[in-house]
């Protein structure tokens, strides 16, 4: 039972990488790369809506529930 | 501020460790008093040497690893596992010292019974003391675990 992040997924289908997104939402990339790798523990609102607004998706195109 | 009551914190630690080294020292002239003073003892001599003995190490013990934690925490953050395992360390040492006073009360009660008197008074005031020192250690250990548990929480909140 976990919650997977597929924030890889999403920017290799944008094309992008992970420097451009830092950039453009204002998030460390050393933060970015702590949630694509799935260690973060947990994700602020407003991270989750900058990351949609900027990759142009959903919540749950970057989490997933996998049992 | 922080460092300078840090610093003394080590100060009133080193004074306390001294002051168990020289206690350790002047222990076996105490005894050796005592068996002058009433030559019944001397059977009890070397037991309660021993028992004493084991109290000294453990609490030296003891204050060698809070002066441990206060080195560590001038240098980097205290909250870390390392600090909780340490902390249940002196909560251990704190009850062998407990157990250790305990055998040496009940010993001292079977051989002399109520002539025990201030001495066994003493040992039950100190044993009180280590038991509820032993106690304080594991809360604090299990306070600082959730601490920990929440800095790495709030660590890798994105």
């Amino acid at each position: 039972m976990a919650i997977i992040v597929n924030l890889d997924v999403m920017l290799a289908k944008r094309k992008m990488q992970l420097k451009e997104l830092s950039e453009a939402i204002g998030i460390t990339q050393s933060n970015l790369s702590i949630l694509k790798t799935g260690k973060a523990k947990a994700i602020r609102f407003s991270t989750l809506e900058a990351i949609c607004k900027v990759l142009d998706c959903q919540p749950g195109d970057i989490l997933e529930f996998i049992e | 501020m922080n460092r300078a009551r840090n610093i003394l914190l080590l100060i009133l630690l080193g004074i306390s460790i001294v002051f168990l080294i020289y206690a350790a020292v002047t222990l076996y002239h105490v005894s050796e008093s005592f068996v002058l003073w009433n030559p019944e003892l001397a059977p009890m001599q070397v037991p309660l040497l021993i028992l004493s003995y084991g109290v000294i190490l453990m609490l030296l013990g003891m204050f060698a690893i809070a002066m441990y934690l206060v080195l560590v925490s001038n240098k980097q953050n205290i909250f870390q596992t390392n600090t909780v395992r340490w902390l249940n360390r002196m909560g251990h040492l704190s009850l062998i010292a407990f157990s250790f006073m305990l055998i040496m009360f009940v010993y001292g009660y079977v051989k002399l019974g109520t002539e025990l008197g201030l001495p066994g008074g003493y040992m039950i005031v100190a044993g009180g003391f280590l038991f509820l020192a032993s106690n304080v250690f594991y809360f604090m250990g299990t306070l600082f675990r959730q601490a920990v548990a929440f800095k790495e929480e709030n660590e890798l909140t994105v």
